[in-house]
Formats: C-alpha cells, structure tokens, sequence
C-alpha cells in the first residue's frame, strides 16, 4: 500500500485569502444596528462610528425605541392624541427616555456623567423620506427628557 | 584499495547523513486560522453604516458677558434655498481673514446686529451643500479653532435633505481637496473638517 499525501497547500492559500479579506471588511463597533423594516436609511459620506445608546427608529408607520413599538404614525405624521398638550411632545416617547434616563442616573453618579460617552445620546435610524415636521417632534422629545446628542445613522453613499 | 576519506571530513558527512529533514509542523498554524475565519464570518458585520452627529439646541440663561462670540447660523427652510448669517467677528481672533473680508463685502448683506447674511440657492440639495461649503471655507479659513454651527431647519425639508446639509457643514466630503488652514499660532494644517459641533433647531 503507497502511503497517500494529502496536499493542502490550495486550502492554505483559500483559507488565507478568505482571512484577508474578512480582516479587510471586517468592522469593530460597540454596537451592532439591526435596520428595522419600513425604515430606509439616508446616504451621506460622513464616516463617524457608532456609539451604544438608546435606539430609536422611525419609520413611515411606527415609532420605536430599542425594537418596543411607543406610537403608530399615518402617512408619516404622529396623531393628535400620540402628542402632548404643547403638540411637541410624544408622549410614549417621553416616558421611555424618562424612564431610561432615571435608570441612567442612578448607574452613573453625577461627577462621571460628563466622562461617559453614551450619557444623553441617542441613536437615530428614521426613513430618509420622513419630513423634518416629523423628525422634530422627537428631537424635541429626547431634549426635553435629557438627550441632547443625536447620532443620525446613515449608510455608506455609492460613489 | 579503497580510499581513505580523512576522519574529519567522514564525520561531518556522517552528522549531516544523521541529520533529520526539516518538517515545519502547520497543524496550530491551521487551528489559528480555522478559529479566526469562525470567528470573523460569524461577528463580520458587511454593513457600512456610520453616525452623523449633532446636538440639540438648548436655550439657556442669557449671558450677561457682553464679550463677541463665534456666532455661525444656517437657516434651511427650502431644498433649494438655504440662508447664512455671521455674527458680528471684527473682536474675534482669527488668523486668516482677507479671503472672508473679500467675499462678505462682494456677497453679504449687512445686518442691524453688526452681522452678516447671505442667501444660497442651488438647483438641487446636493448643488445647494457646494455653494454653501464655497462660502463655509473662507469662514473657516478664517477661524480655524472653531467648530460650533447652528442649522435651523424648516417643515418642508425631508430627513436625507437635512442629512445631505448637515453633512456638508460638517465635513467637506473625501472626492474634495483637504483645506490647508493656518491656526492661531501660525501653524499649518490640512483638514476636510468644517464645523462639526453642529445644533440643530427648528425654524417655522
């Protein structure tokens, strides 16, 4: 019986250039976005990463944060009786950033507030066909509740 | 008769006919490989998404410094139309001010304030953002040190417009040339990085 060599130099080489490449795409990010339905996100060339904080999204349709469903909205436009009585606040909204900005608080003393990268932010992800008349009224919500740093998320512009 | 070979020379042959053959042992070179490319196709994210980033506008106590601040607003209350006001600057450092000087007194309306303003049209958002960054460079130029814009945006601007604008007071984008600035102390840098300290307020 001849003794059988296996030659494993073209996996080598395979396996190899598969590592490469995947090194190459491979993106670090302290958090990972899942984009929900209905939501199409706007391009822009800007390339800052992603910090971990409370997500929103916002769709033609639906109002959620962190993938729990607050408002429904029609034709991209909140009801009258999803707001508050200034007209500018959400209100399903406003407890749930309250509600999470009290559980902050109480984990992060407030000398250290300021040192902590995700205190007061947001993560965005609304539909880029949305209005501003739209997207306002939750800006307007998450400031009023203490989050006043917004990441809008976008995706990569073709070129 | 055999030869002889001289004991020295028989020896070092023997020690090299002894030596075994080199193998390389690829076996944990092969498990490292194996788990990295695991673990690289099961945590890979292939998405590109990135943040735009900004803050909200928060008003608080008037200040009662009478000193100058850098006073930078955009007011974009159409897709096509997006209006410039400079605050009142002659008090402010700068380093390199001319090419501002130039443009304000070419372009600018004066304002009651002490400030300046100018209106911006373009044939598209995207015509519109490089019209606005032609007039943003030489305020940078200008004052190098500062970051902080303010963007006011109208009902009728849909949510990729105002990214589009956002962007571009942000950062010129990476087909553009860098902008060679000289700060305060008179050093020379190059930067794409326009005001990124951006607020952003609603304008009805």
């Amino acid at each position: 019986m001849t003794d059988s060599n296996v030659n494993i130099t073209a996996l080598m080489d395979i396996l190899t250039v598969l590592l490469f490449f995947l090194i190459k795409s491979f993106s670090l990010s302290s958090t990972s976005l899942s984009i929900p339905d209905g939501v199409r996100l706007p391009a822009s060339f800007t390339n800052s990463p992603v910090v971990d904080a409370v997500k929103l999204s916002l769709s033609e349709k639906e109002l959620k944060a962190d993938h729990q469903l607050l408002a429904n909205l029609k034709n991209g436009q909140f009801r009258g009786s999803d707001l508050g009585r200034d007209h500018k606040t959400v209100t399903s909204l406003k407890e749930y950033l309250d509600a999470q900005m009290q559980k902050k608080k109480a984990l992060i003393p407030e000398g250290a507030r300021e040192a902590d990268e995700t205190f007061g932010k947001l993560i965005i992800q609304a539909d880029k066909e949305l209005s501003f008349k739209t997207l306002k009224l939750v800006l307007h919500t998450a400031a009023s509740s203490g989050y006043e740093d917004y990441q809008f998320i976008v995706k990569e512009e073709a070129e | 008769m055999e030869e002889k070979m001289p004991l020295r020379l028989s020896r070092k042959l023997k020690k090299r006919q002894s030596l075994p053959l080199p193998e390389v042992n690829i076996v944990s070179l092969m498990d490292i490989l194996t788990t990295l490319l695991f673990f690289l196709v099961i945590f890979a994210s292939f998405s590109k998404y990135s943040s735009l980033n900004a803050s909200a506008l928060v008003f608080g106590k008037p200040s009662a410094d009478q000193k100058q601040r850098f006073d930078l607003r955009i007011r974009f209350d159409h897709p096509k139309r997006a209006t410039l006001f400079l605050g009142p600057f002659d008090k402010l450092k700068s380093s390199e001010r001319s090419e501002l000087e130039r443009l304000i007194g070419r372009e600018f309306q004066r304002e009651q304030d002490g400030g300046v303003k100018k209106t911006i049209y373009g044939k598209s958002t995207e015509d519109l953002v490089r019209r606005l960054q032609a007039v943003l460079i030489p305020i940078k130029k200008a004052f190098p040190h500062e970051t902080g814009a303010l963007v006011l945006v109208g009902d009728r601007i849909d949510y990729q417009e105002f990214v589009d604008l956002l962007g571009g007071v942000r950062e010129l984008s990476p087909k553009e040339e860098p902008l060679t600035l000289t700060t305060l102390v008179g050093t020379k840098e190059t930067s794409r990085v326009l005001f990124p300290g951006v607020s952003v307020g609603e304008w009805n």
